[in-house]
């Protein structure tokens, strides 16, 4: 745990000692690297006034992004904030976007003209191997010497005036999170660019003589590259088998000369794979021992103490499962008063709206249409946020990567590593950023597979779904008085899609995606106290993406579903035409009270079924009776059926599709509840209610498994770079819900329930 | 920077054998150099100095301020040197 004390650190640099160049580039593009988990985000938000997501486990940072460097006596200079890697020997495709990034291999962007390499203080060695590999690509570099207060908590005491010596390049004391140094850091890099560093570290001399050769040959075939550049393939070539991408551009005969130098130093006894480690870490070892004052002894830290329990291997899974418990308990339990309120303000606004419009088809469609399709799904904004702090706080303390460490024997079992965690729990907000993250994932077969299964985690934008279904059909009562039933349920639904996530990546990895898992290894960052600001932002960030969403997409939504749910209007059938006159003159001509109720009510229920006819021959009805027969073994009706393909668009559509038909049907009922104008319904061709607790779970489990988000398939389509995948995704999905929620509805009827 | 082929040397002992807080030294990698990687880019390399946090079927070690998470049957193959008891 680091302390949030103010560092007594004096802020040095030495980017004067380095610099040549005396007119700064108006159109400076600078580049972010560095480890994973080094604040290079948080870095970037300092520097550009941004607020992209950061948090405290590796692998957040998945795309490059740019922002501007606004100073008010200077041209903007671009910064780009690159994925965190941890060599220039990229694994995995977040860490190859970082290395095309340095060396100008992405396509529409040029090569930055100078680089910013984050190095955590107490971190330093392993840092510097990255670094001496971003210095060795020849380009102007300023070393930012981040989490100089997590140095100091450990009894690290970092020089940075000896640090820059050492390297050959600026070094700049900065703590990014607190924002102290970032000034400094600013006129470093708008001010001249720093000369180049040369190389400092020496291969082992049969390995070096290798290089040399293979550099003067690149000189050769391709005149045009620089000696660093010359230098850095020709190593590359040597020490890294099953090199990628920038093998691309070397001829056959340097291939033949790489095969040949690696069997020289095979046949010496001296393995070229590790010529690089050795040689950096030669250089950098005793460098770290200069330039930084270490602890005498390894320190048990509080970090070490709280992963006694979280990470113990009975305590560990046991603290995950209550951990999720509790969110869950706490998503229902704490949203109900804010829910209650904007319930009661939607109302107010319907009721509103009723009174203020002459009746017609624009106060149906405001009334009927927009409040109650948009409202039924803004109520649900409090679970949401709630939701979102949680899994803000989870990423900000750090429990992330223990919760991966955890998982890791169960996702062992089924073929993927605990590598792959982290994009499920990431699906838990939305399958989008979740399928991203696989990136991290360096074995494809494990990122494919991660990705087929990340959908079947519970997203944000089921809770709508699932909340209003939990509080129509599951009771309010407790167990122990503690644990409530239907925070229960929706902890046995989250639970659910994760169980099932794993089944299906065990089914997959045996017949569809085979290969070799890959290796776990995974670094566990310090825990932290969470940052409210950062939590607030995101739930901030969160709130407006569903408001916009709500806004947008739910809002042209309910438009559509009530023109489709009102017309064509049909005439209602002669004989109910009859029983209305006919009891409409009954009530005229009766005065007794009791008479007069009897008359009303039958008056109002024929009100009902007149609205349910029309509703049955508008064009949504058509539609929902048309797929009728395919969904009725799961126990829907046809405006279920209706909610479920208005949800393709986006899964919160199916709440507003509800909320909509509903208001429709029983536009006359005082009641605005969308959960009891459910719990009323009955079906008028068999008079038994539509909505039972056997529909409630058949519904809760197809929404479980199936896919439905449009946006999804779309982002596995350019992920995956095919359409191969995102169908089968679809499918199976599709396949694996129908089959779910007929077993629930048919299995709880054999069993009894009703 | 010798060849990384597995020989069995007598004192070594394996990471995921390491008692809790014991103190080694990675000598080296009893796998191919690919797989020696992703473990040599988060720090264990040969000749790291480590400490083991937890060694239940999953491996906690640390390497100064940092903690790394090694899967067993990675960290089994990986033979160390025992420095201290």
């Amino acid at each position: 745990m680091i302390p949030r004390r103010v560092s007594k650190l004096r802020w040095r640099n030495t980017v004067a000692d380095w610099t040549a160049n005396p007119s700064a580039r108006p159109e400076r593009r600078v580049a972010l690297a560095g480890n994973p988990n080094v604040g290079k985000t948080t870095l970037f938000n300092r520097l550009t006034h941004q607020h992209h997501k950061v948090g405290n486990y590796p692998g957040v940072t998945v795309e490059h992004k740019s922002g501007s460097m606004l100073r008010p006596d200077a041209a903007p200079i671009e910064i780009v904030d690159l994925p965190g890697t941890y060599s220039l020997n990229p694994r995995s495709l977040d860490e190859e976007v970082a290395y095309r990034a340095l060396i100008g291999a992405i396509e529409g962007s040029r090569r930055p003209d100078l680089v910013v390499c984050l190095v955590d203080a107490s971190n330093l060695e392993r840092n510097l191997y990255l670094a001496s590999q971003v210095l060795d690509l020849g380009r102007p570099t300023i070393i930012a010497l981040n989490m100089v207060d997590v140095a100091e908590s450990a009894g690290i005491e970092v020089d940075p005036r000896k640090l820059s010596e050492e390297l050959g390049a600026p070094v700049v004391s900065i703590i990014a999170s607190r924002g102290e140094g970032i000034e400094a850091l600013r006129n470093a890099i708008a001010g001249p660019l720093p000369l180049p560093a040369r190389r400092r570290w020496k291969l082992d001399p049969c390995v070096e003589q290798k290089v040399e050769q293979l550099a003067q040959q690149l000189a050769r075939d391709l005149p045009g590259l620089s000696p660093q550049q010359r230098f850095s393939d020709a190593l590359r070539a040597l020490t890294q088998r099953g090199a990628s991408f920038f093998e691309v551009h070397h001829t056959p005969g340097f291939w033949l000369q790489v095969r040949e130098a690696r069997q020289a130093l095979e046949n010496a006894g001296i393995s070229s794979e590790q010529a690089e480690v050795a040689g950096r870490y030669g250089w950098i070892t005793p460098l770290v021992a200069r330039a930084a004052a270490q602890p005498a002894a390894a320190q048990t830290t509080l970090s070490d103490r709280i992963d006694a329990v979280l990470t113990h291997r009975i305590a560990g899974p046991i603290a995950f499962f209550l951990i999720l418990g509790m969110v869950f308990q706490s998503v229902f339990n704490g949203a109900a008063p804010f829910m209650d309120a904007i319930d009661g303000a939607t109302v107010a606004v319907g009721n509103w709206l009723g009174a203020s419009l002459p009746a017609g088809p624009i106060r149906d469609l405001l009334v009927d249409g927009v409040v109650a399709g948009v409202g039924s799904v803004v109520i649900f904004l409090p679970q949401i946020l709630i939701l979102f702090f949680f899994l803000g706080l989870l990423e900000d303390t750090g429990y992330m990567a223990r919760a991966a460490f955890i998982m890791d024997r169960v996702m062992k079992r089924v073929g993927l590593s605990g590598r792959s965690v982290v994009p499920l729990i990431s699906g838990f907000a939305c399958a989008i950023p979740g399928i991203m993250a696989a990136r991290t994932i360096e074995n494809q077969r494990d990122r494919l597979l991660t990705i087929m299964v990340t959908p079947l985690m519970t997203c944000s934008a089921r809770l709508p779904v699932y909340a209003l279904l939990i509080a129509a059909f599951i009771p309010a009562g407790a167990v122990f008085g503690i644990l409530s039933y239907q925070g229960l349920t929706l902890l046995g639904l989250y639970l659910l899609g994760i169980v099932f996530a794993v089944v299906a990546a065990w089914v997959l990895k045996r017949f569809v995606v085979t290969g070799d898992p890959s290796v776990f290894v995974i670094e566990l960052p310090p825990y932290r106290l969470p940052r409210l600001r950062d939590v607030a932002w995101r739930m901030f960030e969160r709130s407006r993406s569903f408001l916009r969403r709500a806004g947008t997409i739910i809002f042209a939504a309910a438009i559509v579903l009530w023109f489709l749910a009102t017309y064509p209007q049909v005439d209602p059938k002669l004989e109910i035409e009859a029983s209305r006159a006919e009891l409409s003159q009954l009530l005229s001509e009766t005065s007794h009270a009791q008479r007069r109720a009897e008359v009303s009510a039958r008056l109002a229920a024929l009100d009902s079924a007149q609205a349910s006819y029309a509703l049955r021959h508008s064009a949504m009805g058509q539609l929902g009776r048309f797929i009728e027969p395919a969904i009725a073994p799961l126990g829907y009706d046809w405006k279920i059926g209706v909610a479920l393909i208005s949800s393709l668009a986006a899964r919160e559509v199916a709440v507003s599709a509800l909320g909509t038909l509903y208001s429709v049907q029983d536009a006359d009922e005082t009641s605005t509840r969308l959960l009891d104008r459910m719990r009323a319904d009955v079906n008028p061709e068999t008079g038994n209610p539509t909505w039972t607790p056997r529909v409630a779970a058949s519904l809760m489990v197809f929404f479980v498994f199936a896919c439905q988000c449009l946006a999804t398939v779309a982002v596995v389509r350019r992920e995956t770079d095919s359409w191969r995948w995102p169908l089968f995704m679809f499918g199976y999905m599709s396949a694996l819900a129908w089959i779910a929620a007929f077993i629930t509805y048919q299995g709880s009827s054999l069993l009894g329930l009703s | 920077m010798r060849s990384s082929q597995p020989v069995a040397p007598s004192p070594a002992i394996p990471l995921a054998a390491a008692r809790r807080n014991q103190a080694v030294e990675i000598r080296f990698f009893a796998f191919a150099d690919h797989v020696a990687k992703p473990l040599r880019d988060v720090g264990l390399r040969e000749g790291a100095a480590l400490r083991i946090v937890s060694s239940h079927r999953r491996v906690i070690v640390a390497i100064g301020t940092s903690r790394i998470a090694v899967a067993a049957d990675l960290a089994a193959g990986v033979f160390v040197e025992e420095l201290a008891r």
